[in-house]
């Protein structure tokens, strides 16, 4: 052990030699290799997650704009439709007032016209009778014309008939 | 009776097995050679069945040499800085030989530690000293860089640092086969002694603890050499020291 060998020096740098480049490919080389994957996976993973939330954040942020855009729409639409509804119906109330004030003067108007009418249809039977019977009495011939004239000029002094 | 043991004890340490290649003629085999292909065939095996299909999401298995090769990578990482990165692998490969090796002697068997072989011992050192100096020069920018390390920290330490070229493999080889040999020689003399019980005890200290130890000391003895030779002091100054 103590005598110098020249094949044992040379088998043992050999067998150092061979070790390390046996265990730099199986060992080192798999190993580091693994590590550095799992390194850089984790790594991505985070990245990953860290987008995520951010699409997240933006997302809910997003929802929650439209949300209460909708809300503002929604109530928006309500005061509209209630606007509307009282425009509506205070238009229709008028509407429907004025149509019944309408048929009620043009009613009136109608009775006051066929009344007229018919006053003026009983003056020409009264007149008619009138001259009958003072034709009777007279019992001369007097010009029709005239006479007419006459019973309806003192008709209308004797009283109004309406 | 005492002669007849020192004969005993001279036969069991000095007794080595060799054999010769037959066909390759001055091929000589020597018994440390043999063991360091048994110690190279046991780390070959359990490495390739601890790193065989390896998972992103690691098992038992997977998570122990993980958890080792991280070790061992911080480690010497922590010695010789990011720059020593690409030596960590050989450091690496020779603490875990030299751990097996000197270890090797407890399993029984009649194995002993090739590492009290000196020719082993010195192999390694000079491959250390080359990587050390291998290391400088492509660290320090080539041959007016690597030159110029010898005179650092000051001119006046030039013949020292010269003298450091034998002196530091010469001490790393003594250390590690001194200290396996005395290990050796006293287990074979406990044994001799009392053949049970105190031999395990003490095979703690000398084989296990001693084993680890020398192992350690060699290996971080070259990696702090490593580190020293790729201090530079131009573009940044490193913090790192011993």
């Amino acid at each position: 052990m103590l005598d110098f060998d020249i094949w044992t020096v040379i088998f043992s740098v050999i067998n150092i030699l061979v070790l390390f480049f046996f265990l730099k490919k199986f060992l080192f080389g798999r190993v580091n290799a693994m590590l550095e994957k799992r390194a850089s996976m984790v790594q991505a993973d985070l990245d990953e997650a860290k987008q995520r939330i951010e699409e997240a954040e933006a997302l809910k942020k997003n929802y929650k704009e439209t949300l209460s855009n909708a809300k503002d729409e929604a109530r928006q639409i309500v005061a509209d439709a209630q606007q509307m509804v009282y425009t509506q119906s205070n238009e229709i109330t008028t509407a429907a007032q004025q149509e019944a004030a309408q048929m009620l003067s043009k009613a009136q108007k109608q009775i006051a016209l066929e009344r007229q009418e018919f006053l003026l249809d009983v003056q020409g039977e009264i007149a008619d009778l009138a001259l009958a019977a003072a034709s009777k009495l007279l019992e001369e011939q007097l010009d029709d014309e005239k006479n007419r004239a006459l019973v309806n000029a003192f008709l209308s002094e004797g009283g109004d008939p309406s | 009776m005492a002669e007849e043991l020192m004969e005993e004890l001279e036969t069991r340490i000095l007794w080595e097995s060799s054999f010769d290649v037959p066909l390759l003629g001055p091929i000589h085999i020597n018994e440390s050679v043999a063991v360091t292909w048994l110690i190279m065939a046991i780390i070959m095996i359990v490495v390739l069945v601890l790193t065989h299909n390896m998972k992103v999401i690691p098992g038992k298995r997977q998570a122990l040499v993980e958890f080792c090769v991280t070790w061992l990578n911080q480690f010497f990482e922590g010695n010789m800085g990011k720059a020593g990165k690409r030596y960590v692998p050989y450091l690496s490969t020779v603490l875990i030989y030299l751990g097996l090796a000197n270890m090797i002697g407890m399993f029984g068997f009649g194995l002993k530690p090739p590492t009290k072989d000196i020719n082993v011992t010195a192999s390694l050192a000079v491959m250390s000293i080359v990587l050390i100096e291998v290391a400088t020069f492509s660290a320090q920018g080539g041959l007016k860089g690597f030159l110029r390390s010898f005179t650092k920290p000051m001119a006046v330490m030039t013949p020292i640092n010269i003298l450091e070229l034998g002196i530091r493999p010469l001490s790393l080889c003594m250390r590690l086969f001194g200290n396996v040999l005395g290990a050796f020689v006293v287990m074979k003399l406990i044994e001799n002694v009392c053949g049970v019980i105190l031999p395990m005890v003490l095979s703690m200290y000398f084989d296990v603890f001693d084993g680890i130890i020398q192992a350690y000391v060699f290996v971080f003895l070259t990696s702090l050499f490593v580190a020293e030779g790729l201090e530079r002091e131009e573009p940044v100054p490193k913090l790192k020291k011993a």
